[in-house]
């Protein structure tokens, strides 16, 4: 695909198209803040380990799996 | 033929009967462990900031949580088809989640922590930097408490400064509960 091709792709597209697309990629980007807090969680509790661990580490993987499922949502439904 | 003088086993002392532990402290708590906690030692007290230092956010985190309720009156928002608003709506939801699971993350795990060995500070910046600093009681020089403000005064809060011997960097306890008393029980443990 040369520079024509993607200038017109971008050009032919209409007005919702591209919101559908910026929505896409700004929940893209909060997939990988989820699972960069998945990590950050993990290594937080090995540095300092309590009975908290377990509840924290459940909430950072339900917030990746909501973002995940939000990302889904919105290919299908947007 | 005089015995070898063999000096005696310095033991690190507990924490006097006298000099009572305050109740906002985490004292000598069992569940507690941290990554470089030796066989042998146990934790004190764990030291983290005043509860009150997050009201901040909770205020701003129950605020933001009625924000959408207000949509419909931006006309940026009320133009949008259903499926869109839904789709801010959420994204609302998500980052306001991710706001206050960040600054609750950030209050629980910067602990400091007073060991029968040593003094332990555990700092996470952001979500990519940590930093652990500590220093043996032995190697304490110096311990300083500071209370600066009507509100740190009034919730009894302040900063602990910890001075040690040689070139190693100060360890600094920031906004714990009950400074004066902590201070005490520091400069009686090392």
């Amino acid at each position: 695909m040369d520079w024509q091709n993607i200038l017109n792709f971008f050009t032919s597209l209409s007005f919702w198209s591209a919101v559908k697309i910026f929505v896409l990629l700004a929940l893209f980007v909060y997939i990988c803040f989820a699972f960069i807090v998945v990590r950050q969680v993990s290594i937080m509790t090995e540095v300092v380990s309590s009975q908290a661990d377990f509840f924290l580490k459940t909430i950072s993987v339900l917030l990746l799996g909501l973002a995940i499922a939000v990302l889904v949502a919105a290919l299908l439904f947007l | 033929m005089p015995d070898l003088y063999v000096a005696k086993q310095k033991l690190s002392p507990k924490p006097s009967a006298q000099t009572t532990l305050p109740k906002t402290l985490l004292a000598q708590p069992v569940n507690i462990r941290f990554a470089t906690q030796k066989n042998d030692e146990i934790i004190y007290f764990v030291l983290r900031k005043h509860w009150i230092t997050n009201l901040g956010w909770i205020i701003s985190g129950i605020l933001l949580f009625f924000i959408p309720l207000f949509f419909i009156y931006f006309p940026v928002i009320a133009i949008l088809p259903n499926r869109y608003k839904i789709i801010v709506f959420i994204g609302w939801y998500l980052l306001l989640i991710a706001f206050i699971f960040e600054k609750f993350l950030s209050w629980f795990f910067n602990v400091g922590i007073v060991t029968n060995q040593r003094v332990v500070d555990i700092d996470f910046y952001g979500l990519l930097y940590k930093e652990i600093t500590d220093a043996e009681l032995d190697k304490i020089e110096d311990v300083t408490d500071t209370q600066i403000g009507a509100i740190r005064t009034i919730f009894d809060f302040g900063n602990i400064t910890v001075q040690t011997a040689g070139k190693k960097e100060m360890i600094e306890f920031i906004d714990i509960p009950n400074p004066r008393k902590v201070a005490k029980l520091l400069q009686e443990l090392r």
